[in-house]
C-alpha cells in the first residue's frame, strides 16, 4: 500500500511533507506525493498526514495504480 | 508534543482547529512565528502610542502607517518572507525606543512596551508571545477576534492612507484597542463591547476607504468586463490596492503591453477614471487559489498588491513581482512611499519579452453595484420589490477558497428562485459570476458592489431601503445574508455588519476555529449568527417558498 495524493486536489500547502518529511515530498508541480511503501513502522505517520490533509487529496491505495 | 507553531486565523485552518505543524497557507513554522513576532512588538509599541495620546502629546502619522502596514503583513497569504518580517520588528523595536523616551508616565506600560531583543533573540521570543500565551479560552478567542478584525481594519486604512488620506480616529482605535488585548485587567464582557467597538470602527474605515477610492476614481459604475485576452504582452496585477493599478496604467502608456485584472482586482474595472486607458485590458482567471495554474498561463508578469499569495510554482516565479504589505521570499519586491511614485520599469521591460497571455475563456462579466449606481436604480429596484418581482435579495459578498464544501455556495445561487438577487463583494462571486442566472426586469441578478471593502456599499443599500421603506429595523427588509469567509478582512465585515445591527447571518463553510464555544454563545444569542447547513436546508430558512 501506498499513499496516494490526488493531483487535481491537492492543493500544495506542504502539510504532509512537515509531517511526514520521509514518506511525503512536493514534486515540480508545487503538489505533494509519496515516495515509499507504507510499512508498519511509518502506517502512524501516513495516517496522521491523510487525516491532517486540508482537502482530503490522500488515500490509501495498492501500489500498483500508481504505475497506471 | 509541544507545537512548531499555533495559528488559527483563517478558515482553512487545519483541521478546523490550528495549524500547528505547519501553515495551511504555506507558511512554515519559522514564518509563523516572525509574525506572532511582530503581532506582539506592534501590541508594545500601541502601548506607547496610546500612553502618548494619553499625555495630550501627537503621534506622527508614519507611525499609525507602520503600525497598520505590520498588521497587514500578517494577514493570511500576505508576507511569506521571514528577513522581510524580521526587519519589521527592528524597525517597530526602533520607533517604540524612541517614543519611551517621550512619555512622561510609563508606570502603567505592560512588559511588550519595553521589550527589545537582538535578531538573533527573535525566535526565542516568538515562541513565548503566541496566540495560546492566553490561557483562558475565551479571553484568547475574544483578543484574536478582535486582534484578526483590527488586521482586516488596517488593510482597509493602508489603502486609504496609500491615496493620501488618514482618518486619526481610526488610527488612535486601532492602537488603543491593540493595547487593550493585552491588558490582563480587562473581563469578557469588557472585550465583548470593545468587538462591537472595532464593528464600529470598521464601518468608518470602510467609510474612509470608500471615501478615498471614489473621490480619486469617481463612482463605480454599470460596466462589462471582457474575460478573454488580447494579442499583446501583458501585465497581471492582483491585490486590492487602487493606487497601485493607477501607478502601473500611467508607466505602461505607450508600451505595448496590456494591463489585465485578476480576482479582486475585478472591482477596478468599473470605475470610470481608469477607463480611459486604451491598454486596460479585461479580467484573467478566477478567485485567488487557483492562481497557480492561471499564472503559468498569463505567460507574463504578475503584481501582487495584497494577498492572496500562494506560493508559486518554479515555473513562473521569475514572473512573480510583490508590493506593498506582500512578500515571498526570492521574489523582486517593488517598493515606495506613500504619496511617491513605484518604479515598475523593470517588470514593464519584463513583459515587453513574453508571450501574450493563453486565454482561459471568453465572454463576458458586469458588474459596477456600488452604492451611487445602486441608488440611481433605486426606483426601478423598489418598484421591482414592491411588486413582488424582486422577491427577496441575498447578501453572498465574502472570500472564496480551496475547500470542496465551498461549492455549496455555486449551488446555492444556481438553486436560487428566479425572484432572487444576489448582492455580492469580495472574491466569493467567483464561485457564482459566470453562471446564466439572468435579470430581473433589466436588474441583473447578481449585483457586484466590488472589492470585500465595497461590502460597506452593500450595507448602505440595505440602510437606503431600510429609509425608502419606512422600516424600524433593517432585519425587516428582504435581505438574508449568507456569507462566505476565508481571511481576515471578512472579520471586520462581520464585526462592522455586526455593529450596524445585522441579525441571523450564516457564515461558511465553516465557522472560525478562534471562536471559543462562550464567544460563539454570545454572538449565537445576540446575533442569531449561525453556520451552513445542506443546500436545500439553507434555500428553504433562508430563502422560503414563492
Amino acid at each position: 500500500m501506498r499513499a496516494h495524493v490526488d493531483q487535481n486536489d491537492c492543493i500544495g500547502c506542504g502539510l504532509c511533507v512537515a509531517t511526514a518529511p520521509d514518506i511525503f515530498v512536493m514534486n515540480e508541480n508545487g503538489k505533494a506525493q509519496a515516495i515509499t511503501e507504507t510499512t508498519e513502522k511509518n502506517h502512524q505517520l501516513v495516517r496522521e498526514a491523510i487525516e491532517g490533509c486540508p482537502v482530503g487529496a490522500i488515500q490509501e491505495k495498492e501500489h500498483q495504480e500508481e504505475n497506471r | 508534543m509541544k507545537n512548531k507553531m499555533f495559528c488559527y486565523q483563517c478558515q482553512e485552518t487545519a483541521g478546523g482547529k490550528g495549524c500547528t505543524v505547519s501553515g495551511v497557507c504555506g507558511k512554515k513554522p519559522d514564518v509563523a512565528g516572525m509574525q506572532d513576532l511582530l503581532i506582539y512588538v506592534t501590541k508594545g509599541l500601541s502601548t506607547v502610542t496610546t500612553q502618548l495620546r494619553k499625555e495630550k502629546k501627537s503621534v506622527d502619522k508614519t507611525v499609525n502607517h507602520l503600525v497598520t502596514m505590520n498588521l497587514f503583513t500578517t494577514i493570511t497569504n500576505a508576507n511569506f518572507d521571514k528577513e522581510a518580517l524580521s526587519r519589521r520588528v527592528e524597525a517597530t523595536l526602533d520607533k517604540k525606543t524612541e517614543l519611551l523616551m517621550q512619555v512622561t508616565d510609563a508606570s502603567s506600560l505592560p512588559e511588550a512596551a519595553f521589550w527589545r531583543g537582538e535578531p538573533d533573540e527573535f525566535e526565542t521570543k516568538a515562541a513565548s508571545v503566541g496566540v495560546l500565551e492566553t490561557e483562558n479560552e475565551d479571553i484568547r478567542s475574544l483578543r484574536e477576534l478582535i486582534t484578526y478584525g483590527l488586521k482586516g481594519l488596517a488593510a482597509y486604512t493602508k489603502h486609504a492612507n496609500a491615496l493620501l488620506r488618514d482618518n486619526e480616529d481610526v488610527d488612535a482605535f486601532i492602537q488603543s484597542t491593540l493595547a487593550k488585548t493585552l491588558d490582563d485587567s480587562l473581563s469578557m464582557e469588557d472585550l465583548i463591547a470593545l468587538t462591537m467597538e472595532t464593528g464600529k470602527y470598521g464601518v468608518q474605515g470602510m467609510a474612509e476607504l470608500d471615501t478615498a477610492n471614489t473621490d480619486r476614481y469617481g463612482h463605480p459604475e454599470i460596466t462589462t468586463v471582457d474575460i478573454g485576452v488580447r494579442k499583446n504582452p501583458g501585465i497581471l496585477i492582483s491585490g486590492h490596492d487602487l493606487k497601485d493599478l493607477e501607478m502601473l496604467l500611467e508607466q505602461t502608456v505607450g508600451t505595448g503591453v496590456d494591463v489585465y485584472t485578476h480576482s479582486e482586482m475585478l472591482p477596478a474595472q468599473y470605475y470610470p477614471a481608469f477607463k480611459k486607458y486604451p491598454h486596460f485590458a479585461g479580467n484573467y482567471g478566477n478567485a485567488w487559489w487557483k492562481q497557480r495554474e492561471e499564472f503559468e498561463k498569463f505567460h507574463g508578469p504578475i503584481l501582487m498588491t495584497t494577498n492572496c499569495v500562494v506560493p508559486p510554482l518554479a515555473s513562473y516565479r521569475d514572473r512573480l513581482w510583490t508590493t506593498g504589505a506582500t512578500g515571498v521570499p526570492g521574489i523582486r519586491h517593488i517598493d515606495g512611499k506613500y504619496g511617491e511614485t513605484k518604479d515598475f520599469s523593470p517588470m514593464i521591460e519584463q513583459a515587453k519579452t513574453c508571450e501574450a497571455p493563453e486565454e482561459l475563456e471568453t465572454g463576458t462579466l458586469v458588474g459596477g453595484f456600488a452604492h451611487e449606481q445602486v441608488f440611481a436604480l433605486a426606483d426601478k429596484v423598489v418598484d421591482a420589490v414592491r411588486s413582488g418581482a424582486i422577491r427577496k435579495f441575498v447578501v453572498m459578498a465574502g472570500c472564496d477558497g480551496r475547500m470542496k464544501s465551498r461549492d455549496y455556495y455555486r449551488e446555492f445561487a444556481q438553486k436560487l428562485p428566479k425572484d432572487v438577487v444576489i448582492l455580492t463583494a469580495g472574491c466569493a462571486k467567483y464561485k457564482y459570476n459566470k453562471l446564466p442566472l439572468g435579470d430581473i426586469d433589466g436588474i441583473p441578478r447578481v449585483l457586484d458592489a466590488g472589492q470585500c471593502n465595497d461590502s460597506y456599499s452593500l450595507a448602505l443599500i440595505a440602510l437606503k431601503l431600510q429609509e425608502i421603506f419606512g422600516l424600524q429595523d433593517i432585519n425587516d427588509l428582504p435581505i438574508v445574508f449568507n456569507i462566505a469567509w476565508y481571511e481576515q478582512k471578512a472579520v471586520i465585515v462581520l464585526l462592522a455588519l455586526l455593529y450596524l445591527g445585522v441579525k441571523n447571518i450564516h457564515l461558511g463553510p465553516t465557522l472560525p476555529a478562534f471562536l471559543s464555544e462562550n464567544v460563539t454563545k454570545v454572538l449565537v444569542e445576540n446575533f442569531g449568527i449561525s453556520g451552513i447547513g445542506t443546500v436545500d436546508e439553507d434555500l428553504t430558512k433562508l430563502i422560503g417558498n414563492a
